[in-house]
């Protein structure tokens, strides 16, 4: 119940990003604006794809755990991770190429709007990546017989939150 | 010369609901932005932005919040479903719980018989 309160919470901050970035995209008469680069969509159609496969793989590791099957719970876990930090270093590749183009938090309200809500995506994608590698380190060391059913469901609860979000902001960032 | 302080106070509530009657009937006056500042032509889609984020921050709350009631009715109706380990078996239409042809005599079967020999 404790991490659904935060996860209301955090809707809640979204929410706040989403509606400054609604109040700046639909006040300028164009998107991207003039002299600003358009934003990549097929490699983070990709990416994407990528992250939901992340949050099938948490998905499946929760089913494995309920099963009683350790391998299993290893196996998805790891792959739930794997797809997280393909994310995020993708994310990164992306990010570069950008700064390269003269994007910058500070260079535009595009660059501001874009970083902020993007930014704060990834940093929540990034905690629940550490979040997730502790317990499969915990998993693998079998320090614990098995992570608390608590740990892991909220985990999963978390990383399910930040994998259904981005397709939104997806959608509202690239494709709009 | 002083006024009661009830008095005063109803010409005080009186004078704050005329002065909301009174932006209610000037939506031009109500219709004042706080933080539309010198915006500039280009910047004239600026109202529809925060019509549609004001909707957006009005309405969110009750989504979450409702998406988390949902969530949480879910587990607890989960949590109330009695698992296939732990389910007592099903009785058929005799009301038998267990498949008949195959079950041992018990001390049931034992009083049928010594009843029928009497």
């Amino acid at each position: 119940v404790g991490v659904l309160v935060f996860l209301v919470a955090e809707g809640m901050l979204f929410g706040g990003f989403v509606a400054a970035f609604l109040v700046f995209r639909l006040g300028s008469p164009a998107w991207p604006p003039p002299g600003e680069p358009r934003l990549p969509v097929g490699l983070t159609a990709l990416n994407t794809a990528v992250l939901l496969l992340s949050g099938l793989a948490a998905r499946w590791a929760i089913a494995a755990h309920e099963r009683g099957d350790r391998a299993g719970l290893r196996r998805w876990l790891g792959r739930a991770v794997l797809g997280g930090a393909t994310f995020l270093g993708i994310q990164g590749f992306e990010w570069a190429r950008l700064v390269r183009f003269g994007v910058t938090a500070s260079s535009s309200v595009y660059g501001a709007s874009f970083y902020a809500l993007i930014g704060a995506h990834a940093a929540h994608v990034a905690a629940a990546l550490v979040w997730l590698a502790v317990l499969l380190g915990q998993v693998r060391l079998g320090r614990t017989d098995r992570p608390g059913a608590g740990a892991l469901g909220a985990a999963a609860l978390y990383w399910g939150f930040v994998v259904l979000l981005w397709p939104l902001l997806w959608g509202l960032v690239y494709l709009w | 010369m002083g006024t009661r302080p009830g008095a005063r106070f109803a010409v005080y509530e009186a004078g704050r609901g005329g002065l909301a009657a009174g932006l209610a009937l000037l939506p031009a006056a109500a219709d004042a932005c706080a933080v539309c500042v010198e915006w500039g032509r280009e910047w004239q889609g600026l109202n529809p932005g925060f019509y549609w984020s004001a909707v957006l921050l009005t309405v969110l709350p009750f989504v979450l919040v409702a998406a988390a009631g949902v969530w949480l009715h879910r587990l607890v109706s989960m949590a109330d479903q009695p698992s296939a380990s732990t389910r007592p078996p099903r009785a058929d239409s005799r009301g038998l719980t267990g498949p008949a042809p195959d079950r041992p005599p018990g001390p049931t079967a034992v009083t049928d018989a010594r009843r029928k020999s009497r």
